[in-house]
């Protein structure tokens, strides 16, 4: 049985942030984003079928992700660009991780690039509800995923979960 | 022998990464260029003698596919070892560089990851056991 896009989601991010950031989810915490601002990074791709995924951290996040990513000493503080540059790079492998999933290993994207979001709210792109919306509760913070589809990719999952269900049988 | 690196990516983060990767895999690193897209990358290539590259494959400008393309057809850089770090996940993509003959890291990368891709490239010459 194929995972939900919310699986997807956590799966992708937990492993994204574990990987490149070390930065690990707390266990039991609970789920849920807490009030407050957020550093918004939006990644557009196109393809079979098309959306956006977005991924919004908590500013205060910021430095330690890219200090852990950089491998800075303690006590350096990474500049704001390498800030930006750390949550542009984790949305965009988020994204590429979590694509051959939503779709098929053989779906061909173009993933543009990262666009750091001004003056939003997290969960608002392309003015319509989100397809699938996480929260993920790190040691450092919350970080908030969400992914935004075309028509054609959700009918495209449905079908293929329809016809997994079909071959279970 | 020391091997000149050059690191292609439009995350200057990610660059850092790829380096700091390497060096604590106990790679022996002679001089370190980097690039910010694939046009980049040709420019360092036209300039300096490169004995492994890590090309990225979603860049602005010019993007690793193509910079691999151009590397293939030059005779001078036909046989440069080529490692693609990416978050490419197109079975069908990476097939299609695979027949360029490149390895493949897929991000996020393990550290360990890094250094046995060096490995099988240079024979693990290059590369001190910790």
């Amino acid at each position: 049985m194929s995972r939900t896009l919310e699986e997807i989601l956590q799966w992708a991010t937990e492993e994204t942030f574990a990987s490149m950031a070390f930065m690990f989810p707390i266990e039991g915490a609970e789920a849920g984003a807490p009030p407050g601002d957020r550093t918004i990074v939006r990644v557009v791709f196109r393809g079979p079928f098309s959306g956006t995924l977005e991924l919004a951290v908590q500013p205060e996040m910021l430095p330690a992700l890219a200090g852990n990513m950089l491998g800075l000493d303690p006590g350096q503080t990474p500049t704001d660009a390498q800030q930006i540059d750390a949550v542009k790079e984790l949305a965009n492998i988020v994204c590429g991780n979590i694509l051959p999933e939503v779709g098929t290993p053989r779906d061909v994207f173009n993933v543009c690039e990262p666009r750091l979001v001004t003056n939003a709210q997290p969960g608002e792109a392309d003015d319509a509800a989100p397809a699938a919306r996480v929260s993920v509760c790190m040691d450092a913070g919350t970080v908030d995923l969400s992914l935004f589809l075309d028509a054609d990719a959700l009918a495209q999952r449905a079908s293929r979960q329809s016809q997994s269900i079909t071959e279970c049988r | 022998m020391a091997l000149n690196i050059l690191v292609v990516d439009d995350s200057a983060v990610v660059r850092t990464m790829i380096v700091k990767t390497l060096r604590l895999a106990g790679v022996d690193l002679g001089e370190v260029f980097q690039g910010a897209n694939g046009q980049e990358g040709l420019d360092v290539l036209n300039e300096q003698w490169i004995d492994l590259a890590f090309v990225d494959i979603n860049m602005p400008v010019m993007n690793g596919e193509e910079m691999i393309e151009k590397i293939r057809e030059n005779p001078v850089w036909a046989d440069l070892p080529i490692v693609v770090v990416s978050t490419e996940g197109s079975q069908t993509r990476i097939d299609r560089l695979l027949q360029k003959g490149v390895r493949f890291i897929h991000k996020p990368f393990a550290p360990e990851v890094v250094r046995e891709t060096v490995c099988l490239i240079t024979g693990a010459d290059n590369v001190t056991h910790a």
